[in-house]
């Protein structure tokens, strides 16, 4: 009788969930491509199901951050007192938002905190992009050749600076913008396309299960 | 026989009673000595060095000397011998007692031929000639396998192995012979290859890669990461000064030298148009879908245009896709409408962030059309144009494949300059002209500006960003200046 | 073709969604005979990815020096639009991890998205109990940095910079806070892998790392790492309806030339 249990549960382990995957997978699907009410209904149902397991799984998230960090304190570890300065922080914020996204403590965090913080981290990006075009961009190859010209014609080509030397230099970079890189960009578009197809569609036959562990999966 | 080393001198096997010849002898050399387990005293030292141990070694125990001699003559002996010793075997006993003791070579009278043995067996072997003396008998089934003899007949080739010459069998073939098998060699069985399985060959080549790179002690690995550190932090740190300087100085000059050779590019001029061309009171839903990381560069564009909205008298509906533009929208709302003296409410809406990104566009129209969010829609068919300000190229594709593609509504956009890339070929489109209009970045935004006749942020950072992309060309041809001279010294030192 | 429209309408498909159908459908049969047929022909030759074959020296130099290997996942997660990118990065973390079980070299993934990070977590403490190590499996080596990107990308920064890593893998869906990670990278020496699908952040992959991934080759990695059949089935049947797409687009240019 136990040893008929454990069969049926290592049965149920392994295809119930790759059932599970693979009809909801097709339900959302057909959802997709025909307009019928009773198929629109469940998969509306099934889309608000995920908006609300992700939302548990912020959750999940935001207690792994605090048992990372209180670990880190409560060991000493290195960088310990910028975790406290996470943690409490985090909790401060938690207790701003209790009244709601729109109160006027989650506002002023936004506002005088959150909005600068993330402003001032981007524009770091200009001094990297920088710091990268000097290290990267070496004329290595024949390939390489290409990609500086291009860079430096677009970046003259994009602002006053480029007409001001010549007229041909803006005419050029539309020109690039325009056709090569319109078409590389549309080529790794379709190339990208069919990777996510052959994603969805082994996760739709069940030769990808990334919802069960390796030793169940037959692959 | 049971194999057990004895050390010479020894007769007698201390384990099963066999008799025990020294090697090199064969037995018929030696005559055969009576056994007298119970008379036997302790057997004496040889020359060779034979030690006895007092041992009892009938329970299969060895001592260290191998083949060592048990004592026997006192009832500790093996516990066969005991048992012999204790059965009581009768007249046997007594007879193995009363015989005489054979000397040594002498045989025993029931082994002994006896004189006229060979006369006995060449009478006995022409009594078999004349009296036909029977052959032994075998088996029936045995004697069903001995062919007969056909003349002019040659036996087909079997495989049954070779043929008895001689004896009971002769004839039969299939017989097994004891002499080939022993004295043949065993061939090796080659083996097949094995083929490793893939994770033994990832392991294998993983080892491989391991035992092929050279050991480089841990200091060293620190020691030459502190040194490219300090001289890699100084080029940096000249690199960062230099932008930093690029970026400021034409703003704190005031500079304005880009409004006077400014170039306005097509697709910032069709957008220009697009709402240009507007009439009054008509309703535009705009989007606004960026983060505050690139709001220096969206912000500039959302003021210019939503105040050309308003200038046009035209009804503004407010959404955003992410909770940040929601907020950074509203204030450029605020800002803008307050300068045109309206209100919320009055030339703009505000519906706020609209949850659930993925199917965030067609909802909110489906939700102006049906939910009455708003009263001055009824229907996607009043939407007269869509706004679409986006940070990342993923909320236009949202916009394009869930309302303008099905709806038909006529759609421009504003990007980021990462995002233009791939917003370029929705705008390129000519057969299905999915975007009518398209702004790029800041440079769209000063543009735009340029179009509208007012001068705004955009325009005044044009100077400044001029300047900081003619830094980063010459970063990069010092870069390659330094690349191709570093290898020319290599190969003067090579 | 206005019956066909017809018919399509009646059945609730549009245009377009009538071609993104066309497209889909013969994935299904083709998967399944091309997998079919390399179970029995065995292993399709494929081109070699330099990445992927770099990855294996740079995880053996971080085995070699004792230092730990990163993994960033991505900004994207399961049940997002980035679901696919974010699977690819799954099967990266796969074949790094059980490299890690199986020689002990130190492993720290992160992730930006939550419903990521139960998965992540999953993958590596199988790696773990498929070499035998069940017990060091260590569940604080995939962090859930924070779900805003820039946040993020601060969290990677500082991992780079001041945790002992010797190889940075990025491979995912990302933004423009792939610069801000690759680029302390590259200032610490590491040795990088990463690539994207976004056509606007590989301008950023080139410069930054020391060997690119570009868009559609991250989906290869569990055909090039991991040896999957279906992966590499499904690359064969990407190869040819890629060359289906090429020959209409050609008879379309040669149509529309000749009208």
């Amino acid at each position: 009788m136990r040893r008929i249990g454990r069969a049926v549960s290592v049965g149920l382990r392994r295809s119930l969930p790759m059932a599970m995957a693979m009809a909801i997978g097709s339900l959302m699907l057909l959802d997709f491509f025909f307009d019928e009410a009773h198929i629109n209904a469940l998969g509306g149902f099934f889309l608000e199901s995920t908006v609300i397991i992700v939302a548990f799984a912020l959750l999940l998230g935001l207690l792994n951050v605090l048992t990372v960090h209180l670990r880190r304190i409560i060991k000493r570890e290195g960088g310990w007192i910028y975790s406290i300065a996470l943690v409490s922080i985090a909790l401060i914020v938690i207790i701003a938002g209790i009244p709601g996204p729109e109160s006027a403590g989650v506002t002023w965090i936004f506002d005088h905190i959150q909005f600068p913080l993330q402003a001032a981290t981007f524009s770091l990006l200009a001094f990297f992009v920088a710091t990268a075009a000097y290290r990267g961009l070496r004329v290595r190859s024949l390939e390489a050749l290409a990609f500086v010209l291009t860079a430096v014609i677009v970046l003259i080509g994009q602002v006053p600076v480029g007409r001001y030397l010549g007229e041909f230099v803006p005419a050029l970079k539309d020109w690039i913008l325009n056709v090569p890189s319109t078409a590389g960009v549309r080529g790794i578009i379709i190339g990208v396309a069919l990777g996510t197809i052959a994603t969805g569609v082994r996760v739709l036959m069940g030769f990808d299960r990334p919802y069960t562990s390796e030793r169940d999966s037959t692959q | 026989m049971c194999d057990t080393p004895h050390p010479a001198g020894i007769t007698e096997c201390t384990q099963c009673g066999a008799r025990l010849l020294p090697l090199g002898v064969s037995p018929s050399e030696v005559p055969l000595e009576p056994l007298r387990p119970a008379e036997q005293s302790t057997p004496s030292r040889e020359d060779e060095g034979a030690v006895v141990e007092e041992s009892d070694l009938g329970e299969g125990e060895i001592g260290e000397d191998v083949g060592v001699a048990e004592k026997v003559g006192d009832g500790t002996g093996p516990p066969w011998l005991r048992k012999l010793e204790a059965t009581p075997v009768g007249g046997l006993a007594e007879e193995a007692a009363g015989a005489e003791k054979l000397e040594r070579g002498e045989l025993p009278d029931w082994l002994e031929l006896p004189p006229d043995f060979d006369e006995m067996l060449s009478e006995a072997a022409l009594i078999a000639d004349e009296e036909g003396v029977a052959a032994a008998q075998i088996p029936p089934w045995l004697e069903a396998l001995r062919p007969e003899p056909e003349e002019g007949v040659e036996e087909p080739a079997q495989a049954a192995g070779p043929t008895e010459a001689a004896g009971l069998l002769r004839g039969i073939r299939g017989t097994l012979g004891i002499e080939p098998i022993l004295a043949i060699s065993r061939r090796s069985v080659p083996v097949e290859p094995v083929a490793p399985s893939t994770a033994a060959q990832e392991r294998a080549e993983l080892f491989g890669a391991v035992v092929r790179e050279p050991a480089r002690p841990g200091v060293m690995i620190a020691q030459r990461r502190r040194v490219e550190t300090l001289a890699a932090s100084s080029a940096r740190w000249m690199m960062y000064l230099i932008l930093a300087a690029a970026a400021v100085v034409p703003i704190l000059l005031g500079s304005r030298w880009s409004e006077t050779n400014m170039t306005v590019t097509g697709g910032t001029t069709a957008m220009y148009e697009a709402i240009e061309g507007l009439p009054q009171g008509a309703v535009v839903l705009v989007s606004h879908d960026y983060d505050p990381g690139v709001a220096g560069e969206m912000i500039p564009q959302a003021r210019v245009v939503l105040n050309h909205l308003l200038e046009r008298g035209a009804q503004v509906i407010s959404v955003s896709l992410t909770p940040e533009g929601a907020r950074l929208s509203r204030r450029v709302l605020d800002e803008v409408g307050a300068s045109h003296g309206y209100a919320e409410g009055e030339g703009y809406q505000t519906l706020g962030y609209v949850v659930g990104v993925e199917a965030g566009p067609r909802a909110v129209v489906e939700a102006l059309a049906t939910a009455g969010w708003s009263d001055l829609v009824g229907g996607a068919e009043d939407i007269a144009l869509i706004v679409e300000f986006a940070g990342a190229p993923e909320y236009l594709r949202l916009w394009l494949e869930q309302v303008q593609g099905p709806y038909g509504i006529p759609m421009v956009a504003g990007v980021s300059a990462t995002a233009d890339p791939f917003a370029r070929p929705y705008y390129r489109n000519e057969a299905s002209r999915q975007l009518m209009g398209l702004m790029t970045g800041l440079v769209g935004a000063a543009e735009y500006e340029l179009l509208s006749g007012e001068a705004g942020p955009a325009l005044a950072g044009m100077d400044s960003q001029s300047v900081v992309h003619v830094a980063i060309v010459l970063l990069i041809l010092v870069g390659n200046v330094a690349y191709f001279g570093g290898r020319l010294r290599g190969r003067k030192s090579g | 073709m206005g019956f066909l429209s017809e018919v399509l309408g009646n059945l609730g498909i549009g245009e377009q969604q009538a071609l993104m159908f066309a497209l889909l459908l013969p994935f299904f049969p083709l998967l399944l005979i091309v997998n079919r047929r390399i179970r029995e022909r065995g292993r399709p030759p494929l081109r070699p990815i330099p990445g992927y074959a770099e990855l294996q020296e740079y995880l053996g130099e971080a085995t070699e020096s004792g230092r730990s290997a990163h993994v960033s996942m991505g900004t994207g997660g399961i049940g997002t639009g980035a679901t696919a990118e974010s699977l690819a990065a799954l099967n990266v973390l796969e074949h790094v991890a059980a490299q890690a079980a199986a020689t002990g070299l130190d492993v720290v993934a992160t992730v930006s998205d939550p419903s990521l990070w139960p998965v992540a977590q999953d993958v590596v403490r199988e790696a773990r109990v498929a070499q035998g190590y069940p017990e060091s499996n260590d569940p604080g080596c995939v962090r859930f940095v924070s779900s805003d990107k820039v946040a993020y990308a601060a969290g990677v920064m500082d991992i780079l910079g001041h945790e002992d890593v010797s190889c940075n893998v990025m491979v995912g869906s990302f933004g423009d806070e792939f610069l801000l990670i690759s680029e302390v990278g590259a200032r610490n020496g590491l040795r990088q892998v990463g690539g994207t699908t976004s056509p606007q952040i590989l301008p950023f992959v080139y410069p930054s790392m020391d060997q690119t991934l570009i868009g559609e080759e991250i989906f290869a990695a569990g055909a090039y790492l991991l040896g999957k059949t279906s992966h590499l089935a499904s690359l064969a049947v990407q190869d040819w309806l890629r060359s289906a797409i090429i020959l209409t687009i050609l008879i379309g240019i040669l149509v529309r030339s000749l009208a």
